[in-house]
């Protein structure tokens, strides 16, 4: 299945109990068409829901698994510190 | 005016072995599919004109490197002005001797790399066409450059090629490998002495840059002066934009930064230069990039780094080379020194390294290898099995290699194990899930080492006896089966095997 983001299977799986709670959440997620990570608040779901995206877990060692099985809103891409340094 | 990339690629293209694509492509994916499905064949490179969400005008060069299993210097020997159809003992032994007369590079005051200069906020890493290579990596990878640092302690100027994460728009992440110099300028020296370390990432330019900065050579030696060898000619070198390091005036682009002490970033997981997938995501050292410059129109080279494709046929046809150079600074009497074949890959721990035949060359030779040849500073971190064969077998024909492993080697008494010590990432794949967090990064990863002695120890009837074209027939019987060779309608080179183990170097 095709996803939108990326989440770390690790990083996910600390905050499963967050899934369905409509609690946001910080997390690494790296955009499909930019394949760079990037901190985001989201929301977690079960399944589809409004304004959400489709996303897959990355493993360890670069495993990518449950394509499809969890869904995240991103409430806001947090900027990163780096982004102003020169 | 000195050789460079464009030359290459109009070397490919006159070979044959350059196609030109014009219709839009993705670096997400689409370009490494290319190269990789041209690796199954030893296919064409290929020069992608319009990349898709790239400014135009800049370029991506794949597959430049994708050889043969007989010839993976296929490519190589062209951008080295070689004939891509000279057989891998001649390779290996031009190369050889080009590299023994190292020419230092000369100083010029501009170069090509110049045309476009862009500093702090105008740096978009993003903006280049950094290819994005296979599901599951952690980012996308910049896998064929030359990583320039120098020494602050004196004026030794050490380049080498590793796996570099695009982090981000300004941020590179760099994986140096547990044996690698630049680890041991960084960790021992800048960071030791409170400093950040100048880097300079040289994309394009002279191949044999690149090349000889894909070889593991020892310290002092500068892989410009190699460069400058198997060239034939010095390689011209400019003053960096915001450092005094030096690089390839005719780089396609430049990416000027600098590692800070103990600033570190995550990266990973990706798929090796070996080969296979590396993680887990791991702390590694940031470039905090603060300038690229550029030629117009440049061209990014990639390479992707699965079974056959460049990043293979690159160390194949290069990475033994430094060994060589090594185990005979060591008075090593060996005809060839250390080579990755015949499996595909040594850095995931295979070596085949020749003594002479039985007996002995002199008594303890083989205590020797064992002791000289891993203490190496290259090999002691590089390898975590070794075999050593005698040097009748052609360690390019994985019969000849296995038939040696399998019937010479006894269980009891010539298999080693050494005590954990550096190794490389890829060993990373076998720690127990409670080291990963101890044991991440570069030299921390640790491991045991297995050499197998798989040469002759008897003589026939004791020992057991090789049979093989060359020793189960008459000398005239090859020899007319040899000439009727062709007449028979058989394409095949018969003499390969002949021709390796001949050469001299």
């Amino acid at each position: 299945m095709e996803v939108t983001y990326w989440l770390y299977k690790d990083e996910f799986e600390a905050h499963i109990g967050f899934v369905d709670k409509k609690e946001p959440v910080e997390l690494e997620v790296m955009d499909q068409a930019e394949k760079v990570w990037k901190k985001a608040k989201v929301l977690l779901f079960q399944k589809s829901s409004e304004g959400s995206s489709a996303v897959g877990l990355l493993g360890p060692f670069g495993e990518l698994g449950d394509e499809g099985k969890y869904h995240i809103k991103v409430l806001e891409i947090i900027p990163s510190p780096l982004d102003d340094d020169e | 005016m000195a050789y460079d990339m464009r030359d290459f690629i109009e070397g490919l293209r006159n070979a044959g072995d350059l196609v030109e694509i014009n219709d839009e492509v993705d670096w997400n994916y689409e370009i490494s599919a290319y190269e990789v499905l041209s690796g199954r064949f030893g296919g064409p490179a290929f020069l992608f004109n319009n990349i898709k969400g790239i400014p135009k005008g800049s370029r991506a060069l794949a597959a430049q490197f994708v050889g043969t299993f007989r010839r993976p210097h296929k490519k190589a020997a062209i951008a080295m002005g070689l004939d891509p159809n000279v057989d891998r003992p001649e390779w290996n032994a031009v190369l050889a001797k080009r590299m023994s007369m190292m020419l230092r590079p000369v100083e010029t005051s501009t170069g090509q790399c110049k045309e476009i200069v862009k500093m702090g906020k105008e740096v978009n890493l993003l903006e280049l066409p950094f290819t994005y290579h296979a599901i599951g990596d952690g980012g996308r990878y910049i896998f064929c450059s030359a990583a320039i640092i120098k020494d602050p302690d004196s004026s030794w100027i050490n380049t080498g090629n590793y796996a570099i994460e695009v982090f981000s728009r300004n941020r590179l992440v760099i994986t140096p490998y547990a044996h690698t110099n630049f680890l041991a300028i960084y960790t021992e020296k800048y960071q030791a002495k409170g400093l950040s370390m100048p880097v300079a990432i040289c994309l394009g330019g002279d191949p044999a840059v690149t090349m000889a900065a894909g070889m593991i050579l020892p310290p002092g030696v500068s892989e410009y002066d190699i460069a400058g060898g198997i060239r034939g000619t010095p390689m011209e070198l400019v003053r960096a934009q915001t450092s005094d390091l030096l690089v390839p005036a005719n780089a396609e682009v430049i990416i000027e930064g600098e590692i800070r002490p103990y600033e570190r970033l995550p990266e990973g997981p990706k798929i090796e230069v070996f080969g296979f997938s590396v993680g887990p995501r791991q702390p590694f050292y940031p470039i905090r990039v603060h300038c690229i410059t550029q030629r117009k129109n440049p061209i990014i080279w990639d390479i992707h780094t699965s079974l056959g494709a460049s990043g293979a046929s690159l160390q194949l046809s290069l990475q033994g080379l430094g060994f060589t150079g090594m185990a005979k600074a060591f008075g090593l009497p060996m005809k060839l020194g250390g080579t990755m074949a015949p499996v595909r890959s040594g850095a995931t721990g295979h070596a085949a390294v020749y003594k002479k035949k039985y007996p002995e060359d002199y008594p303890g030779f083989m205590q020797d290898l064992w002791d000289k040849y891993l203490a190496l500073p290259g090999l002691g971190g590089v390898f975590a099995r070794q075999v050593f064969v005698d040097d009748d077998v052609n360690v390019l024909d994985e019969t000849e290699f296995y038939d040696a492993l399998f019937s010479q080697v006894s269980a009891a008494k010539d298999i080693r194990v050494r005590p954990p010590c550096p190794v490389m990432t890829i060993e990373s794949s076998w720690m127990e899930e409670w080291d990963r967090n101890k044991y991440v990064g570069p030299g921390t990863i640790r491991g045991p080492k297995q050499t197998f002695d798989a040469t002759t120890k008897e003589e026939p009837p004791l020992g057991v006896r090789r049979l093989t074209f060359e020793t189960v027939f008459p000398e005239n019987v090859q020899e007319w089966v040899v000439v009727n060779w062709e007449r028979l309608g058989f394409k095949e080179e018969p003499l390969w095997h002949d021709s390796w183990l001949k050469a001299k170097f």
